[in-house]
This record gives C-alpha cells, sequence and structure tokens, in this order.
C-alpha cells in the first residue's frame, strides 16, 4: 500500500514533467499540443543516439536534448502552428494530430520498432528504505520535476522574456499593443514546452526503453494532469500528476494494471464535472 | 446560373451511382473488391463521423467504440442467441445510440479539446472493459463460424457485401442530407459557427447535439455490425483502437467536413492507398500507411481547412463558375 503510493508519487512525477510543458503551451497559445507525446518519443530518441553515438550519460545529455527539442518547438511553430493559430480548433487538431502521426511513423520507418533502452549503471539501483523500495532513476527525475517547476516558476515571473510570456497569456491584444512581439512570444513558449518534453524524455530513458509509439499513453495521461490540475497552472499540473500517478498505482495495485486509463479517465470525468476549471483554476475559456 | 448548375450536380450523382452500380460486374478480381468493400465502408463510417464532426463541429476521436460496440453487439446476440445479424444490427444501433445519448450527456457540454478528451477516453475505456470481459472472450475476439446464409447476413462472395454496404451508404447519405436540410442540420451549423450565439438565440445545443450524436453513433453501429460479418473476426483492438477514430475523422476531413459528398471523395482518395500501403508495402516499411494519413491530415490542418470539397469551392469561386454559395459547406472560421 504504502510502496504503492511512493511508486504513485515517483510515476506522476514523470506525468507532471510531460504535463507541465503541454500546461504552459496551452496557457500561453491555447492551443493543445497533441503532437506532445511524439515529442516525448522524439527527446527520448535523441537521448538514446547521444549515448550511442557519443556515449553521453542520459542525465548529462539532458541539457543538450533541451535545448534541441527547444529549437525544434522554435523552428514547428515558424513553420507550423503559426499558420494554424487563426483557424478553427478542429485545423489545430488535424496539424498537430497529422504531426504526431507522422513523427510515429518516421520513427517507426528509420528506427524500427525495436525497444531501446540506455543501459546505465543506475538504472537498476534502488533504496530500500524499512521495506519501501525506491528506484534511484525515478527518484531523480522526481526531483528533476521539482527542481524543473521551481526554475520555470523564477523564470516567468522574474525575468524579462518570462513577464512578456505571462503578459501574453492573459491578453494577445493587450500584450501586443504593449510592444510584446507576440509571435515571438509563441515561438519562445511552444519551445519551451518543448524543451520541457526533452528534460522528460532524457530523464524517461534513464529507467525506461523507448520505441515510436511510447508516447501517447503517456500525453493522454498529461492531457488529463491538465485538466485536473487546471489549463495553464504550472504548478496544478504537477501536483495534478503525482495525484494522477499516485490514483493509477493504486489501481494497479488493487484491481489490475489494465484500469489505469480508465481509471485516469474516471478522474478527469469527476473533475469535470465538480469543478471544471481544474483544482487550482486555471484559463477559463 | 444556379439552376443550371444544380441540374449538374444531379448529374454527377447519378453518374457516380450508375459507377458504383456497375463495378463489380467489370471488376471480378476479388482483391479489387475488397478495396471497393473497404471504400465503401469506410465512406459510411466517415459520413457517419461526418454528422457530428463536420456539422456539428464536434470532432470525435471516440467513434470507434461505437463501431465496436455494434460489431459486438450484433455478432453476440447472434452466437449466443441465434438472433439473424440483420435484427442485430437494429438492435445494436439502437444501443449504441441510446450510449450515445448517456455518454453524451457529460461530453456534450463539454466545448471544444475538452470534448476530445472525453471521446478518447471514452474509446479506451470501452476497449479496456472489451479487453478485459471474459464473457465476450476478451483479447482473445470472437471468430464468427461461417455458415453461408444470407440470413446470417454471410454470403459466400463479395459481390453481395459490395451491393450491401453500397445500399447502406446511399442510406447513411440519404439521412446525412435530410438532416442537413432539416432542423437538427440547421441548429447543428449554427452550434458550429458559434455556440455561445446558438445558445443565445436560444437553441438548445446539448439537446440537438445528442440528436447528432445519437443518429450518428447508430449509424456508426450498423457500419460496426457489417464489419463483423464482412471480416467474420472481431477483437477490440482491431475495431475500437484510437487509429480507427482517426481513419474516421481523415476522411470526413480530407474529402471535406460538413459536406454531403466529402467523405465519399475522401474515402476514394485514401482508403486504396492506405491499404496498398498497407497490405503490400506493410511488410518492408511498417509505418508508410500511417505517414501517409498523417501528412493529409497535416496539410489539411494547416493548409486547407476546407478539404478537398473546399479546395474545388475556392476554384470554383475565383473563375466565379457559381455564385451560389452553399450554406453547408461554410467557411472555415
Amino acid at each position: 500500500m504504502l510502496q504503492a503510493i511512493v511508486n504513485g508519487i515517483l510515476l506522476g512525477s514523470i506525468y507532471s514533467l510531460i504535463a507541465v510543458g503541454l500546461s504552459l503551451i496551452w496557457g500561453v497559445m491555447r492551443i493543445i499540443n497533441w503532437a506532445h507525446g511524439a515529442m516525448v518519443m522524439l527527446s527520448m530518441y535523441i537521448t538514446f543516439f547521444a549515448y550511442s553515438m557519443f556515449g553521453l550519460d542520459p542525465l548529462i545529455a539532458l541539457p543538450l536534448v533541451a535545448i534541441i527539442m527547444f529549437i525544434v518547438g522554435y523552428l514547428l511553430q515558424i513553420a507550423l502552428i503559426e499558420r494554424t493559430l487563426n483557424s478553427s480548433w478542429i485545423s489545430r487538431l488535424c496539424a498537430t494530430f497529422g504531426l504526431m502521426m507522422v513523427l510515429e511513423s518516421l520513427a517507426l520507418i528509420f528506427w524500427s520498432s525495436n525497444w531501446r533502452a540506455v543501459p546505465v549503471t543506475y538504472s537498476t539501483w534502488t533504496f530500500n528504505i524499512s521495506g519501501i523500495l525506491i528506484s534511484f532513476p525515478r527518484l531523480i527525475a522526481f526531483f528533476i520535476a521539482i527542481l524543473m517547476a521551481l526554475v520555470l516558476n523564477f523564470f516567468l515571473n522574474h525575468t524579462e522574456i518570462g513577464k512578456a510570456i505571462k503578459a501574453t497569456a492573459q491578453d494577445r491584444e493587450a500584450a501586443a499593443l504593449m510592444g510584446i512581439n507576440v509571435n515571438n512570444i509563441y515561438r519562445i513558449t511552444f519551445g519551451l514546452g518543448l524543451a520541457l518534453t526533452g528534460i522528460a524524455g532524457a530523464s524517461l530513458m534513464t529507467f525506461y526503453f523507448v520505441f515510436p509509439k511510447i508516447g501517447f499513453p503517456f500525453a493522454l495521461t498529461a492531457y488529463i494532469v491538465c485538466v485536473l490540475g487546471g489549463l495553464g497552472k504550472l504548478n496544478g499540473a504537477l501536483l495534478g500528476g503525482l495525484i494522477i500517478g499516485i490514483a493509477q498505482s493504486l489501481t494497479a495495485y488493487f484491481i489490475s494494471p489494465e484500469y489505469k486509463m480508465p481509471m485516469a479517465f474516471l478522474i478527469f470525468l469527476v473533475v469535470l464535472y465538480f469543478k471544471p476549471e481544474g483544482i487550482f483554476g486555471g484559463v477559463t475559456e | 446560373m444556379s439552376k443550371k448548375f444544380f441540374s449538374y450536380k444531379i448529374f454527377l450523382v447519378i453518374f457516380v451511382l450508375i459507377v458504383l452500380l456497375i463495378f463489380p460486374i467489370f471488376l471480378k478480381d476479388p482483391y479489387f473488391l475488397d478495396i471497393a468493400i473497404t471504400v465503401l465502408l469506410y465512406a459510411f463510417l466517415g459520413n457517419a463521423w461526418n454528422i457530428v464532426g463536420g456539422y456539428c463541429g464536434q470532432a470525435s476521436l471516440g467513434h470507434a467504440a461505437y463501431y465496436g460496440i455494434g460489431a459486438y453487439m450484433s455478432t453476440i446476440l447472434f452466437l449466443k442467441f441465434g438472433i439473424s445479424p440483420w435484427i442485430g444490427m437494429i438492435i445494436s444501433a439502437v444501443i449504441a445510440s441510446i450510449l450515445a445519448i448517456i455518454s453524451g450527456y457529460p461530453s456534450l457540454r463539454m466545448k471544444g479539446p475538452y470534448f476530445v478528451f472525453f471521446t478518447i477516453g471514452f474509446a479506451e475505456t470501452i476497449r479496456t472493459l472489451f479487453l478485459t470481459w471474459k464473457w465476450v472472450e476478451g483479447s482473445r475476439g470472437i471468430i464468427i463460424p461461417f455458415q453461408n446464409n444470407p440470413i446470417n447476413f454471410i454470403f459466400f462472395s463479395k459481390v453481395p457485401y459490395y451491393y450491401t454496404i453500397l445500399i447502406f451508404l446511399i442510406f447513411g447519405m440519404l439521412i446525412t442530407y435530410s438532416i442537413s436540410k432539416s432542423k437538427i442540420g440547421k441548429y447543428s451549423v449554427a452550434i458550429r459557427e458559434d455556440e455561445t450565439m446558438a445558445e443565445a438565440l436560444g437553441i438548445n445545443t446539448a439537446l440537438y447535439k445528442s440528436y447528432a450524436f445519437a443518429i450518428s453513433a447508430s449509424l456508426m453501429a450498423i457500419g460496426g455490425t457489417f464489419y463483423a460479418q464482412y471480416v467474420l473476426f472481431i477483437h477490440p483492438n482491431d475495431l475500437m483502437s484510437l487509429n480507427n477514430s482517426v481513419i474516421f475523422m481523415l476522411i470526413a476531413v480530407t474529402g471535406g467536413k460538413g459536406t454531403l459528398f466529402g467523405p465519399l471523395i475522401g474515402s476514394i482518395i485514401i482508403m486504396p492507398l492506405w491499404e496498398y500501403f498497407r497490405s503490400t508495402l506493410g511488410g518492408q516499411f511498417a509505418g508508410l500507411g500511417t505517414l501517409f494519413a498523417g501528412s493529409i491530415v497535416l496539410i489539411i490542418g494547416t493548409v486547407a481547412p476546407g478539404g478537398i470539397i473546399g479546395i474545388l469551392n475556392k476554384i470554383r469561386a475565383r473563375y466565379n463558375i457559381s455564385s451560389r454559395h452553399n450554406s453547408i459547406v461554410g467557411e472555415e472560421k
């Protein structure tokens, strides 16, 4: 039981890592990035190749992956997402969903469907604290999630760009009138969102394996986490991830691992029914 | 001008219908016939999706659930209770529409992305339930024994299947046509264009969305029954995966969402290539089918939100062939 809760927290921190980026993009741009899971997959592959080609440890490669993903996001925003900003949300759904399908199939074509893992020495280390096993890499991922949330909060509240991002999130037109280059802010935001998936992917890679379709189940849970935490609320996403993680872990413990997804879905329904703006309140549309 | 255009459209419809009717007489190769059946089946399914996704503007990505429920319902009635799939099909259509109204109660009050989350989660939940449900064979799937008898909805050759699905498709498109001309259709379009405004004008948006949803789900279930009787093997992952829901959307969106002929055009363009990529090149390049489908969705989403019919309309508008503005097609907001 306690073990299940600990596992849930550690699992949840991964969801948080993914959901925070999603929530950021949503909060600022009002766009759901359906390709978010594919981005996690992509960053995991980048981490994998950084290891297999240059022998970089995933945790050392982490900042590098984040930077690469930032550039990818920045370019994608210019090439793709910007075109859909003024069209209906179904077109945006099509654009990002199509992007996901393209990325997944390209990964399948080029890198095959084999499962790949990075054999780092610490991937199986565990701590045994009075009978409760704690996996070392998952613990690291947990701390990375917390650290990242702190850094992101600092960035948004205390830097020029961060403040501009917040202003754009609150009111796009007013921000533009204040001389903020909204398009550029959107590009940076999308890049940041993807950089966060880069961090998530790299830390996932220390104890998980990668294959082309790995992203979507994670992303699907991350969407629910976003709704739970309140869309656009970064701290909400962080805490929401932990809640969903614990709930899923307990479901797997008491009922069956197969019901993880239905459980998350049930939580989604309950939250939407009783508190549609999320437990911490979020962007209302 | 507009009258002339109208007759030209009727002529085109009749021409397409004749081509579809005499198609199997000239093409006896079962492989091509199989592709033709797939095209018509997916046109039918895309058409069903279009009622909710196109006219009503509610992009559901959970329609595969109703598709699977239709297949399972009629099959179970057939194998466990001996009820002919023809009757089972109608029962499953009714059940699916009831389920759509129940699931629509929470979901149709959600807007935009929330609705998409809901539909995906709903379909995934149903799929998980069927995968773990022992009474319906769970993850083993159900094999329908081959009992060659028209009463059992099982035919020896592919030709009867072809005509059955053709009739279904015509029936489905007639339903879509009559909806688009009726109050439900007009209100649906109003909801799609501006839901808040529609509500302000006194339209009970949730009610009309439920109507559209129920009709769409029952058509989906009929398609599911057809699939079960045609393939004679059903499995939750084949029927209810997210992939299927995406294909339904893809077909409607490619042809032109919210148009009568969009799904048919979309299916004719996509399905043969999809099947080709999957069956012929599937061994060497596993992801090619998805790559193809994904690129089309991507292009439609970014460049041509109106799909092929949207492109044609734009060309027509540019050369001013017809000044008649088709209200159903509508411009993308």
